[in-house]
């Protein structure tokens, strides 16, 4: 195996239970040290792939390959990888300390050290024990809570299970970590903290992540890659950064970024013009001729009332707003373009004076316009601002 | 209805209460004349001499209990009990968690076996008990037989002083056994399965793994629970006595609540047999505070 | 483990190898050795368990003669069905035995539940004086079991001229502080604003306690009852103390009623008499064995 061969590799994996398809071959590779998401809506399939990586379920098809070795039907214990539960599955009779210490228990104790009443008494487990308990101490400084080591899950907070349950993946330095929604039982204040710890747990430790969650923001704040699934397939693997403004499916567009993208249907007339309406948007869409698209706009990459000159191609479209949401450092303008095709625009907060029921100009580059192809793919290509010769210039304020 | 209108909540607080009577009236008799009454009766009975033989009572004070103390047949009854109630309590309770593990364990006919286990104890325990008269006779019973076919010798389980407590006990640890086992179930189904996924990610091998480190210490509560309740029942042993030995051969199958019938109901001596049932009540007592204790440590999560 | 590649074509005619593998075991699934082993310890278990009804059944076929020398073969060389049965039920009055079994199960049961469901939601819903007086005396009611106070409860019997009616079966048990304390802690459970619209819509306390309440708990008030037919039914210290008279006799006391009739070792009638009296609970619970498990195990006690 080549030195920089991958640390995890997926291959058309394919899982379902009875006629009910969960997974339709996945494939992914992810590098050793890499921090990767998994995103996508309840039932998308993240949580059975990341079991199935775990080795708690098996695959019905495909292999996995941890480190070059191939894991496909290597039993979970035997194939060194961490987990964060979603409910952290503390074991509720042991205290931080003890929950800590069994991953290094179970594979350094010998049987008869590890058997009940008696096992303490067994020759060598002294030494062992100390070495377990040094690393324990090790991590719980680390992560900042030694002081819970002695008490028992039910005294802690949900953020102390949290991060006990994170010592109990670390101690053991595993190949990976799996972590399953591990924020979803924090208070919104503690999960955005918490996202920050964990990303700098991750540069400190340099350990591969995988990471699954139904929220975007999270993934796309968090990870150095994101995979977006839907319905049993990845639709996307790229960097939150790609993700975000240059997704290859509508899918991939709606699921990622708040507020939620516009999309706009737009017809594609016989010169190859999409229209909004009436209003010609982008031109060069030939093979399409008859045919409706779905344009997407992110909410930030549009701009209103705007004189100034912009680089390259822009659209100008006529825009009537209706309310505005007022957020503090910025607002949201609701409004309609042409036809009652209502859209949202993120501007600055300055926007709070414009009165409901104004007349604006919607300005946007061309190359913001994500222009997807009815099965929901994307069409990649220049597009150029269309003028209609009928209407003349676009309308300005 | 004017004042009512004086003071709104008073009125309604007035009228809740009424309210509150009028629905707790009927339980308020029954409770005084069922229970209160009673207890404080045997507590009283138990410083007499009543007998229904003999119209003439008098308060002896707690001479019933200092001759119970020196009593042959309530000594025996007391050992008999505590005898019945160590070998039904844990071979039931051992047999239960096994069985409930290897229901659960697997998923082929676990509805059977379920039902096949608890059969016994919904079963009639009178009429069962005379089937286990049939099966343990010492000449046509087939558990005899089968002995034999082995090259044993035959056992007079229910007939032979020596081992007419043990006889007892397996019909004991029959019905129990399920018991326990449901209860075991109820424990089992109560356990998070991620538990099992971590223990297994922490490399918990084997089930021996497994057990010892999440169903064992979670089932901790439950085990000490179904161990009291166990013990409780055994304490209360008596259809099967009833029913097959009446205490004998020669005292050797006395077991306490079957002495106290005998006392009151039999010889009619109330006195004594009250302060027998009062002796009853306090070791129900401590095996219920043990039980209650248990019970509160059932929850681990706050 | 041996794995297949099987090569296909995909659509673009490119030669995709898939490989197929032998679905590894999740580690919570059982190996066909532990299967089979938990089978057989379980059959094992099982038939022990089982063995008594099968040989009280096939006892109650055979010929008296036959019960001394047939050893263990469970299946009768001489069906002496009729002669069994028609014994069971005519030395004693067994059908009138298993109808007061019937009826003063039924009785039971159900005043326990009419008494005890009013009194319950109060304690849970309502504020009054001398409520923690009643729970403390509850409470002794759960530590103190029937047997402890019979010596009382027979005495006054005998005094108010009780003993060999119904009534003497039926009125001890009317009060069941067990069923009490299990309907207040599911009454505590039902929303208040369910209670506050009863309220709000005009029903008095009462109404509300068997038009609101009594609905929603309903399933605990069937495993009582499932566990209380199963208490009583069973229960012969009792009706032993009291009882006297074949016609008054509840299943259990008129086995041994019929036991003291026969005396002797025929055991074919004898099987057939513990048959007929086992055979309704017995019924029962096969046809109901959810709620009968589910009843039992929620409140957790029995006998």
């Amino acid at each position: 195996m080549a030195a920089n061969s991958p640390q995890l590799t997926l291959s058309e994996i394919k899982k379902g239970y009875g006629s009910n398809q969960i997974l339709k071959g996945v494939s992914l590779e992810i590098a050793k040290g890499e921090f990767i998401a998994l995103v996508g809506a309840s039932g998308c399939g993240k949580s059975t792939l990341l079991r199935i990586i775990a080795g708690l379920d098996a695959a019905d098809e495909g292999e996995i390959r941890i480190a070059g070795r191939d894991v496909s039907s290597t039993r979970a214990a035997d194939r060194d990888l961490a987990m964060v539960f979603q409910s952290y599955a503390l074991y509720p009779y042991l205290t931080a300390r003890q929950n800590m210490m069994v991953p290094l228990a179970m594979r350094r104790y010998s049987l008869w050290q590890r058997l009940p009443f008696i096992g303490g008494l067994m020759p060598g487990r002294k030494a062992i024990a100390g070495e377990i308990a040094a690393k324990v101490n090790e991590v719980a400084d680390g992560l900042k809570i030694a002081q819970l080591l002695d008490r028992k899950p039910a005294a802690m907070s949900g953020g102390q299970r949290q991060r006990v349950a994170l010592g109990r993946a670390i101690v053991r330095e595993p190949q990976a970590f799996l972590m399953d929604e591990p924020l979803s039982n924090l208070d919104a204040a503690l999960r955005v903290h918490t996202r920050t710890e964990i990303v700098d747990l991750h540069r400190r430790l340099g350990a591969t992540t995988i990471y699954v969650t139904h929220d975007q923001e999270e993934a796309l704040s968090m990870a150095d890659r994101v995979a977006v699934m839907k319905d049993g397939r990845i639709l996307q693997v790229a960097s939150p950064r790609t993700i975000y403004a240059d997704p290859d499916h509508i899918d991939v567009a709606a699921f990622i970024g708040t507020p939620a993208i516009n999309l706009i249907e737009v017809q594609v007339d016989g010169d190859g013009i999409a229209r909004i309406g009436n209003v010609p948007v982008i031109s060069g869409l030939q093979e399409w001729r008859g045919q409706r698209l779905m344009i997407g706009l992110r909410p930030d990459h549009a701009e209103l009332n705007d004189t100034g000159e912009r680089v390259g191609p822009h659209v100008r479209l006529p825009f009537t707003l209706s309310r505005l949401e007022f957020l503090g450092a910025e607002a949201i303008a609701h409004g309609t373009i042409a036809s009652g095709v209502q859209i949202r625009v993120r501007t600055g907060s300055s926007f709070a004076e414009v009165s409901a029921g104004r007349e604006l100009t919607l300005l946007i580059a061309v190359h913001h316009l994500l222009v997807f192809a009815p099965d929901g793919t994307r069409i990649r290509r220049q597009f150029a601002e269309a003028r209609d010769a009928t209407q003349g210039v676009p309308v300005h304020v | 209805m004017s004042e009512a209108a004086k003071s709104p909540s008073i009125a309604f607080d007035a009228m809740r209460e009424r309210a509150a009577w009028w629905l707790v009236a009927p339980s308020v008799v029954l409770i005084v004349v069922l229970l209160v009454i009673p207890t404080l009766a045997i507590i009283g009975l138990s410083l007499t001499d009543l007998d229904l033989g003999n119209p003439d009572w008098n308060f002896i004070g707690v001479q019933n209990y200092v001759d119970l103390a020196s009593d042959r047949t309530f000594r025996i009854s007391i050992r008999n009990t505590a005898l019945y109630v160590a070998i039904v309590t844990p071979v039931s309770v051992t047999l239960g968690l096994g069985a409930a593990i290897l229901i659960e364990a697997g998923t082929e006919l676990r509805g059977f076996f379920r039902s096949a286990y608890f059969l016994p104890v919904v079963s009639l325990i009178v009429a069962m008990a005379t089937v286990w008269q049939y099966l343990m006779h010492p000449t046509i019973g087939p558990i005899n037989l089968l002995l034999n076919l082995v090259g044993l010798p035959s056992v007079n389980f229910l007939g032979s002083s020596d081992v007419v407590i043990y006889g007892l006990a397996i019909i004991g640890i029959w019905q129990a056994t399920g018991f326990a086992m449901v209860l075991f179930l109820a424990g089992l189904s109560a356990i998070d399965p991620q538990l099992y996924q971590a223990a297994e990610i922490d490399g918990a091998k084997s089930w021996w793994d497994r057990f010892w480190l999440v169903t064992w210490p979670i089932l901790a509560p439950t085990t000490l629970f179904v161990t009291t309740l166990t013990m409780i029942n055994a304490v209360k042993v008596f259809e099967t006595v009833t029913t097959l030995t009446q205490g004998g051969p020669s005292k050797s199958s006395e077991v306490l609540l079957w002495t106290i019938y005998e006392e009151g109901f039999i010889y009619l001596h109330l006195g004594s047999a009250s302060a027998m049932a009062v002796v009853f009540i306090a070791v129900l007592l401590v095996l219920i505070i043990i039980q209650t204790r248990t019970l509160d440590k059932r929850v681990h999560y706050g | 483990m041996s794995t297949m590649i099987s090569a296909t074509q995909d659509s673009a005619g490119v030669a995709v190898v898939v490989r197929k593998r032998p679905r590894a075991a999740r580690f919570d699934e059982l190996s066909t050795t532990a299967r089979v082993l938990r089978l057989v310890v379980l059959f094992i278990g099982a038939a022990i368990l089982l063995l008594p009804y099968a040989w009280m059944l096939s006892t109650s076929f055979k010929a008296q003669s036959e019960v001394f020398s047939s050893g263990l073969s469970l299946i009768p060389q001489h069906w002496a069905i009729v002669a069994n049965y028609t014994k069971a039920f005519t030395r004693v009055p067994m059908v009138q035995i298993l109808l007061n079994g019937v009826f003063v199960c039924l009785a039971i049961s159900t005043f326990q539940i009419l008494f005890a469901l009013p009194a319950a939601y109060a304690l849970a819903r309502l504020k009054f004086r001398g409520r923690d007086l009643l729970f403390g005396c509850i409470i002794l009611g759960l530590l103190v079991p029937i047997h402890a106070v019979s010596i009382p409860l027979y005495a006054a019997s005998r005094w108010l001229n009780l003993l060999n009616t119904y009534a003497v079966l039926i009125v001890p048990f009317t009060l069941s502080v067990f069923a009490i304390f299990q309907f207040r802690q599911v009454i505590k459970t039902i929303p208040d604003d369910l209670i506050q619209a009863a309220r709000m819509d005009g029903m008095s306390e009462m109404a509300i306690c068997w038009r609101v309440v009594l609905p929603n708990a309903w399933p605990a008030a069937t495993s009582f009852a499932i566990f209380s037919v199963v208490a009583h039914w069973n229960d012969v210290y009792w009706p032993q103390i009291v009882i006297s008279q074949n016609r008054l006799a509840t299943p259990p006391l008129g086995l041994l009623f019929f036991r003291a009739a026969e005396a002797g070792d025929d055991y074919g009638a004898l099987m057939a008499a513990t048959v007929a009296v086992s055979a309704p609970l017995v019924i029962f619970f096969l046809f109901a064995q959810k709620a009968f498990i589910e009843g039992v195990t929620s409140t957790g006690l029995k006998g």
